[in-house]
């Protein structure tokens, strides 16, 4: 579904971001790329939904070969692909419901179809009860659902979270990665990037271990 | 996106900057009501022009001896004569009588008539334009018994001059004015598109096409340039209002005006946003 062949991501012609990565994901997989703030995870992240191109080497997703791809096939790539950012990226000005109406309508979703879509999403996630709240009336862990909601709410094949815990607390961060779980056991590949090293190991999932851009280890 | 999306993200915008937005509309209308103003006085100068050239009549007075339907059958011959008419000298007598009305008692005591005879000359359409009405004047006045030429020639000149220089200024208003209005919507777009652009990240992050993305602010640059004609079209009418009683019927052509006014609003309200959009959001 994702597959990484000798990827390197260079900036400024100088800074080596990510150096010969070759990896693959799986249909339906849960994986986390670990390793310390720096080493490239988010690098990696942003390859994955082409919001930056790799220097060398080849990416595919879902038979997208991203190098390649025309510009209008980029939305259609990225309608595949949720994405969930450490700093939750939500519109202060509007409800949650707002929030999630926001993405639908985005992405021209039939408008019939869009408040059950979102109400479902809510449900699915633990936050129907804040629908009509702003986001700076939710504490950091329920904000971080409504990232999470707002990912989920088009449906996609690829769930790509970086650093979702890392701006809550430690309670709010587990419901979160149980969440997430919970998106992975319904079908949708998940991939977290976190320097959070034990709590990836404890959730016995595949961990990809990054370090200065290269792969360290990958342990399934 | 469907339109009733885009008008309505693009309604949240101008809703959101409400201030800012009646701000720019407003010194829009003030720009566009100069040019519309400029505008309806070279139309009222061009309806003065049209009038001027349908009325004109070139004036060949003849001498005492000269035989009016001989000059007539070959003044019919010369090209972009449409018709002649003889006037005798009590006719043009009377004429002048009523011209001067209460005052015609200065005539009665010239006790003789000093008017020549004349020809009234009409002319073929094509042939009101001063430089072919100078050349039928030539033609004429080289004629056997025609003692001297008058058309108001000079005076179709200079209305024809003033029509010029008007459309000219039109047309440079038309530039520097139109200019104006893109460069305020510009700097209006790109402070909504600095304002959105958490929005426009995450559309674009989500898979909204490049047309969902820059669709609402294109809405907003031409509602902006809409209501700015709008607001322009308004204050023409009532300066035309003004302008009625104090002129002899000038002509406002208010549906003119304002599809006019709507139109160039719209295209310099999309050339603003297009231009933020292309320097803003790539």
């Amino acid at each position: 579904m994702i597959e990484f062949e000798n990827v390197s991501k260079t900036y400024d012609r100088s800074w080596h971001a990510l150096v010969d990565v070759s990896m693959k994901f799986d249909r339906g997989e849960f994986a986390f790329i670990i390793g310390p703030t720096g080493a490239g995870k988010t690098t990696l992240l942003r390859l994955m939904y082409r919001e930056e191109l790799p220097t060398s080497g080849r990416i595919t997703i879902m038979g997208y070969d991203l190098a390649r791809m025309k510009p209008p096939e980029i939305p259609e790539l990225r309608r595949h692909v949720g994405i969930v950012f450490q700093d939750f990226k939500l519109l202060n000005d509007r409800t949650v419901y707002d929030n999630l109406e926001f993405v639908l309508r985005a992405i021209d979703t039939p408008p019939h179809l869009v408040p059950q879509q979102v109400e479902n999403t809510m449900i699915r996630v633990g936050i129907l009860h804040k629908r009509d709240s702003f986001p700076h009336q939710l504490s950091g862990g329920e904000q971080q659902k409504v990232s999470i909601a707002r990912a989920l709410v088009k449906n996609p094949d690829i769930l790509l979270a970086d650093e979702p815990t890392g701006n809550i607390d430690p309670k709010g961060a587990l419901e979160v990665l149980d969440i997430l779980k919970e998106i992975n056991y319904a079908g949708t590949t998940v991939i977290m990037a976190t320097h959070d090293i034990s709590r990836a190991t404890q959730a016995r999932k595949r961990f990809v271990l990054v370090e200065n851009g290269r792969v360290k280890t990958d342990v399934a | 996106m469907a339109l009733g999306n885009l008008l309505k993200e693009s309604w949240r915008g101008v809703r959101r900057h409400r201030s800012a937005f009646l701000m720019s509309v407003s010194v829009q209308g003030i720009c566009l009501l100069l040019f519309t103003m400029f505008a309806v006085i070279t139309i009222n100068l061009f309806s003065l022009l049209r009038v001027a050239r349908d009325r004109i009549e070139v004036y060949a007075f003849i001498t005492d001896d000269a035989i009016p339907d001989d000059l007539t059958a070959s003044l019919k011959l010369v090209a972009g004569i449409h018709d002649v008419r003889y006037v005798n000298k009590t006719e043009a007598l009377q004429e002048l009588k009523q011209d001067l009305g209460e005052s015609s008692a200065i005539i009665d005591a010239l006790g003789s008539n000093p008017l020549p005879a004349s020809l009234r000359i009409k002319l073929a359409p094509g042939y009101t334009q001063p430089k072919n009405l100078e050349e039928v004047e030539r033609k004429i006045s080289i004629m056997p018994g025609v003692k001297e030429v008058w058309s108001g020639r000079e005076l179709l000149t200079r209305l024809e001059r003033i029509f010029t220089t008007a459309l000219v200024l039109d047309i440079a208003l038309l530039i520097i004015i139109g200019l104006a209005v893109v460069f305020i919507i510009f700097q209006s777009i790109e402070s909504v598109i600095a304002t959105r652009s958490k929005e426009i990240e995450i559309m674009r992050l989500v898979g909204a096409t490049d047309a969902m993305v820059r669709g609402p602010f294109y809405w907003e640059g031409v509602l902006q340039g809409v209501a700015g004609g709008l607001i322009a079209f308004v204050l023409s009418l009532v300066l035309y209002q003004v302008a009625l009683t104090q002129l002899p019927q000038p002509i406002f052509p208010v549906i003119g005006v304002l599809l006019f006014n709507s139109v160039l609003g719209a295209v310099l309200g999309y050339m603003g946003a297009d231009i933020a959009l292309g320097r803003f959001v790539k």
